[in-house]
């Protein structure tokens, strides 16, 4: 009896070390530390699109320190990843949620097609009914300004817009995030809008 | 009291085993087995543009026998051969074209997938994948024989990253024999699809 106690005990001690690994928060990655946000982005096809990134009527290419926002939140995709299609609705969620916040004008959403096409881009957009606007990557210019090169799919960076065209990543996170609530939380939280 | 533990040491060894499982994600990812960089392309086309198709029968993980032929007057073919199961690129390359099915269907299309891999092997690694709207087709007996018919089994026994696009009257009508090594974006495809329809 006091054997069987004692593999309980050990049991239930692995369980509780099991645990952790899916109880973290989304966000415990180191951030990147990228300088600026210097990074050339094409205009939206939307003009919807545009006007929620800030742009004037006139800006074509634009770069992505141009956008109209105190913190940037990316999603660094791919069309083809099964987990960005799966993670969609919840990144929508996130979008929702913002839209929903007192935050709506201070925090942008925008995504980073990695080596996707234009079309590709567009096919995930329309069948995800994405409502921020999403870039093609097929060179990889962007994911790679954003370091973001080396991460799997879907990668999120939350990046704090400072004065003086300076930037700071608060907070980088690779993989899928269970709750939107919690992740949008993550992301205020990080980027100082609101208090733990 | 002997069983109230023996029930707690199965419950927590099947929770313990949940989150486990859970915290490695959803599991495709990390059964990829890693083939490093392989020789672009290890075969020879037996078929061009402009050619009849050749006609063949397959087994689809739906049970059912799928002939080429059948197609035939009613729809355009799209064959996509990937090289192998459970291998990197092939294991995104169908999920992207999940989402792209109105845009194939649009050019009066259907889409047929096809490995040199058994039945069984096919059914664990799409049922990773999520649900596909395609059929799945295994040339695995005899081995490849559609694929090396076609041109492209390489000398590993598993076949290109291909595609085929074989219209109503079953004449090929693109082909893209890809670099093992990376996956054909969606535009070549659809752009060739779009093709199709002009006079």
């Amino acid at each position: 009896m006091k054997r069987a106690m004692i593999l309980l005990v050990i049991l239930l001690a692995g369980c509780a070390g099991a645990a952790p690994q899916i109880a973290e928060p989304p966000g415990m990655e180191a951030p990147k530390a990228i300088e600026s946000l210097d990074i050339p982005l094409p205009r939206p096809s939307s003009e919807a699109d545009a006007a929620y990134l800030g742009l004037e009527e006139s800006t074509d290419d634009f770069r992505m320190d141009q956008i109209k926002a105190g913190v940037l939140v990316v999603e660094v995709f791919d069309m083809y990843c099964r987990f960005c299609q799966g993670m969609a609705p919840k990144v929508d969620e996130v979008y929702e949620l913002n839209l929903r916040s007192g935050f709506a004008g201070e925090v942008k959403m925008i995504g980073i097609g990695r080596m996707n096409t234009p079309l590709e881009v567009a096919t995930f957009k329309e069948k995800y009914n994405v409502k921020f606007p999403l870039f093609p990557d097929n060179d990889l210019s962007v994911t790679k300004a954003l370091q973001a090169q080396d991460e799997g799919t879907p990668h999120f960076m939350v990046i704090k817009m400072e004065p003086g065209d300076r930037v700071q990543v608060v907070h980088s996170y690779t993989g899928a995030f269970e709750d939107p609530k919690a992740f949008y939380h993550v992301i205020l939280e990080r980027s100082g809008l609101r208090k733990e | 009291m002997r069983r109230l533990l023996a029930v707690s040491l199965v419950m927590m060894t099947g929770l313990s085993w949940v989150w486990i499982c859970e915290a490695r994600g959803e599991g495709l990812e990390d059964n990829i087995y890693p083939v490093g960089k392989l020789k672009p392309v290890d075969s020879r086309l037996k078929v061009e543009v402009g050619q009849s198709a050749p006609d063949f029968s397959l087994p689809s993980l739906k049970g059912e026998e799928v002939t080429l032929g059948r197609y035939r007057g009613e729809k355009n073919v799209v064959l996509s051969f990937v090289p192998a199961a459970w291998t990197p690129v092939c294991s995104d390359q169908w999920p992207g074209y999940n989402i792209a099915r109105a845009m194939i269907e649009k050019h009066d299309a259907v889409l047929l997938g096809i490995t040199v891999d058994n039945l069984p092997t096919l059914y664990a690694w799409t049922k990773e994948m999520g649900d596909l709207w395609f059929p799945v087709l295994s040339d695995f007996w005899p081995h490849g024989a559609v694929a090396e018919r076609y041109g492209i089994l390489r000398s590993e026994g598993v076949s290109e990253r291909a595609l085929f696009i074989i219209d109503k009257q079953g004449i090929i009508r693109y082909i893209d024999v890809h670099d093992i090594n990376t996956r054909p974006d969606l535009d070549a495809l659809i752009g060739a699809l779009a093709d199709l329809s002009k006079p």
